[in-house]
């Protein structure tokens, strides 16, 4: 389903955030991509829909070279959920940002609706479609962001940081509603207790490389690769460690 | 600190009357719209000297305050914020313009003072009539409308976008402000010095946020021309109501309602 071959990105300043990064994700599987601050979360994500461009290497992702012309497609088919949902609920009304997507994509306003109602429906939150995005809490937020890019009913699912701005039980509904969902999903997080509860495979980054790739429980386990990586061993597995 | 986010709160005061359900709140945006409209042209129009023809259209903001529910003080004190401006425009009338027009209780009144009053009416009249528009109508919904009426969607959607970020921008000034006070001791305000780097991380913050929020447009199919949803027709009984009301306010321009009541004392 997304498949990167050897891809180096570095930005204007000078910062090399990826080198030589290679990964397959199969359809279907759930994926975390962690690393410390810095490690090329963020660019390698938007590598993949093309908001920043590689010079060097090959993405694929649906199906879809990702390049210049074929975006369109590309951001049909993969639904990219920001870090704060403030950037991506734009619309004075949470019902008009959810259909936002299917409207700018050509579908007719009846098949935009349909879209929009069923990416409710998934969501669950049928009791926001008339409230303005900026009064709603920081989970309600979440959901709605992802209804919004659900809507366009896409193959692929990327997340930057999504368990940030949640309160304890908005991330567990959070996780709830994750698992019901059967793309493909690649999460970027520092949650790792998150990464143990809904993905089944794990690749961390450090320094712009892929330093480590295999199951959450073996790679937590590992405290000499953890502590090599920047990270720490989550807690609920520190007993074990 | 606690004068932005009162602020804050007060934007948020107004657009949650919004959401009554009072005959006001339920008449069609459009028709709101257009009676909007044509009241601030008609008041607009009127003579720089003739408040008498002015007094009337009182009754509309008392009107529709009474029966929209909406609380006099929430409309008064966004008011106050408008009058400054036109209160320095109109300042300098009465000092050129000294001729008497007439004697009040025998102190002369010039038209200059006539003039500056009338311009002090007018604002107080426009202003509370657009805040009322606002307080009765969601947003969305009068930006379907404006969409509708062929207002160019480059402006609707900035409109939105403004609308919809203004709170984020207040509030994040509020974060650095109560950030810069914990800092500096009792101290009221910014130092004049430290406005301008004040202002520029704001700026900076703020560029930062439009490209995040471009991106995730961009990243949902956007590409320049959104189409807006559809908005539902106006009724025949609103578009009769409007009518009625439109058609009220341009008699009481062609005929002076002061001077007919007052013709029946005299």
């Amino acid at each position: 389903m997304i498949h990167v071959r050897n891809i180096s990105f570095s930005y204007p300043d000078g910062n090399q955030a990826l080198s030589d990064v290679s990964l397959d994700i199969a359809e279907g599987e759930t994926v975390a991509v962690v690393g410390a601050n810095g490690a090329g979360k963020s660019t390698l994500l938007a590598l993949l829909v093309g908001i920043l461009a590689a010079k060097e290497g090959e993405i694929e992702i649906a199906g879809i070279p990702v390049k210049k012309g074929r975006l369109e497609e590309i951001r049909r088919k993969v639904g990219f959920v920001f870090q704060n949902p403030d950037d991506q609920l734009f619309m004075a009304r949470v019902y008009d940002d959810i259909a936002f997507g299917p409207r700018n994509f050509g579908f007719g306003q009846q098949e935009s609706k349909r879209m929009a109602d069923r990416a409710i429906e998934i969501m669950k939150i049928e009791h926001l479609r008339d409230r303005a995005p900026h009064k709603l809490s920081g989970g309600e937020k979440r959901n709605v962001a992802i209804a919004a890019v659900l809507a366009m009913d896409p193959e692929v699912l990327l997340f930057d940081e999504p368990s940030s701005y949640l309160d304890p039980k908005s991330r567990r509904n959070f996780i709830r509603a994750m698992e019901a969902l059967e793309h493909t999903k690649l999460i970027a997080t520092h949650d790792l207790d998150l990464v143990l509860d809904l993905c089944e495979r794990v690749v961390i980054l450090k320094q712009g490389r892929v330093f480590a790739d295999g199951s959450p429980m073996d790679v937590f386990l590992n405290r000499e690769l953890m502590e090599e990586s920047g990270l720490e061993i989550p807690l609920s597995m520190q007993r074990r460690a | 600190m606690p004068n932005l986010t009162t602020s804050l709160n007060k934007i948020r005061s107004l657009e949650e009357l919004s959401e009554g359900t009072t005959a006001i709140h339920r008449l069609h945006p459009m028709a709101k719209m257009i009676t909007t409209i044509v009241y601030l042209v008609v008041v607009i129009s009127f003579d720089k000297y003739d408040i008498s023809g002015l007094i009337p259209f009182f009754v509309y903001p008392i009107l529709l305050m009474a029966l929209g529910e909406i609380p006099y003080q929430s409309v008064l004190s966004r008011l106050l914020i408008a009058l400054p401006f036109s209160f320095f425009a109109g300042l300098s009338n009465p000092f050129f313009d000294r001729e008497t027009a007439f004697l009040l209780l025998g102190v002369p009144i010039s038209w200059g003072m006539l003039s500056f009053l009338s311009i002090l009416i007018k604002t107080v009249l426009a202003v509370s009539a657009v805040l009322i528009l606002i307080a009765t109508t969601p947003m969305d919904k009068l930006a379907a409308q404006l969409i509708r009426m062929k207002v160019p969607r480059i402006f609707v959607m900035q409109l939105m976008l403004t609308y919809r970020y203004l709170t984020l921008l207040i509030s994040e000034a509020a974060g650095m402000m109560t950030a810069y006070h914990l800092r500096s001791k009792g101290q009221k305000g910014i130092r004049f010095e430290h406005v301008g780097t004040f202002m520029g991380q704001l700026l900076l913050r703020s560029f930062d946020r439009a490209e995040r929020v471009y991106l995730a447009m961009k990243c949902r199919g956007y590409n320049g021309s959104y189409q807006f949803a559809v908005s539902e027709r106006m009724g025949a009984a609103d578009a009769l109501v409007a009518a009625v009301i439109c058609v009220i306010f341009v008699l009481m321009r062609l005929f002076n309602i002061s001077r007919i009541v007052g013709s029946f004392f005299g």
